[in-house]
């Protein structure tokens, strides 16, 4: 997790409504998929996640809260738009896994708008 | 998959890829292949699903002849940042597909090759929603799907086909030869 984790801005929309962003630390992984849609066509895409570690919150975000990252620090690749290694990109916490020993992985979704 | 079926296929494509109607996809295809990239979003997709061909009359009187049911499949397939609001785009853009398709003269009235009318009707129009779970973003797809019925004969063919019969006859026990009365067979 040290070695690893990139900078994050959590804003806490779902878990405390009326707390300020505050920033954190996680690991990116991106896994490659198909969905199937009408008529079996495939359709690639990602899933994204953030791995977490629970000592290092003090409130654990949940399900509905946002997490951001600079687009530099995503994974190589993860982005095909042009967008500026500084720009912020918006994830929404869609599901969580704990792992039963004291870490996380935050399942997102981008919410940022089409680029 | 007769070649009408496909013909109508096309033609529900070339109407839901021209004009302003087209401004509303970022691609659109009539196969399920390539991989359609994330970022060609939202994408139409004009299928044929499937046909059936269920008889027209009596199934051991003359040629095969059938009543087809052509399945078109037209999916939406779009992105969204906000869950609570996914349906309401593709639903919009599902209203206009069916009205663009069931409100244009040229397409409900569609003739085949030989001019002749070729739909006879569009007996079920269905829409159903999909909601992948998995991707980067929220997506969903919403499914129409319409069956378009048409008839389907198949005569055989027929190079040297007999149109009409010549016939001379003669009186008996005599009489003058009554020449060349021509009956035309009905094709």
């Amino acid at each position: 997790m040290a070695t690893f984790s990139k900078p994050v801005v959590v804003t806490p929309k779902k878990s405390q409504p009326t707390a300020a962003q505050f920033p954190a630390r996680g690991v990116w992984t991106i896994d490659n998929i198909s969905v199937i849609m009408e008529n079996d066509a495939p359709m690639s895409t990602r899933v994204v996640k953030l791995g977490i570690k629970y000592a290092d919150f003090k409130f654990v975000p949940m399900q509905g809260d946002f997490i951001s990252s600079k687009a530099g620090d995503l994974p190589l690749g993860y982005l095909v738009e042009k967008i500026s290694p500084s720009a912020m990109v918006d994830f929404i916490i869609d599901n969580d896994q704990p792992d039963g020993q004291g870490g996380c992985t935050y399942i997102m979704k981008r919410s940022t708008a089409r680029l | 998959m007769t070649t009408l079926s496909t013909y109508i296929r096309d033609q529900a494509y070339n109407r839901l890829t021209v004009g302003s109607i087209k401004d509303n996809w970022r691609s659109s295809r009539k196969f399920p292949v390539p991989t359609l990239q994330s970022d060609l979003l939202p994408c139409l997709s004009v299928y044929l699903m499937q046909e059936d061909l269920n008889p027209d009359g009596d199934d051991n009187v003359s040629v095969p002849r059938y009543i087809a049911d052509a399945i078109l499949g037209l999916s939406i397939f779009d992105e969204t940042t906000d869950p609570e609001v996914i349906d309401g785009n593709v639903d919009v853009l599902a209203d206009l597909i069916e009205e663009t398709l069931l409100t244009d003269i040229s397409f409900v009235s569609l003739k085949d090759s030989t001019g002749a009318p070729l739909i006879e009707s569009f007996p079920r129009l269905s829409r159903r929603y999909h909601f992948p779970s998995q991707g980067e973003k929220y997506f969903v797809e919403c499914r129409l799907q319409l069956t378009v019925r048409y008839r389907c004969y198949f005569a055989p063919p027929t190079p040297t086909a007999l149109t009409s019969v010549d016939v001379t006859s003669t009186p008996v026990p005599t009489g003058a030869v009554v020449p060349n009365i021509i009956i035309p067979l009905p094709q």
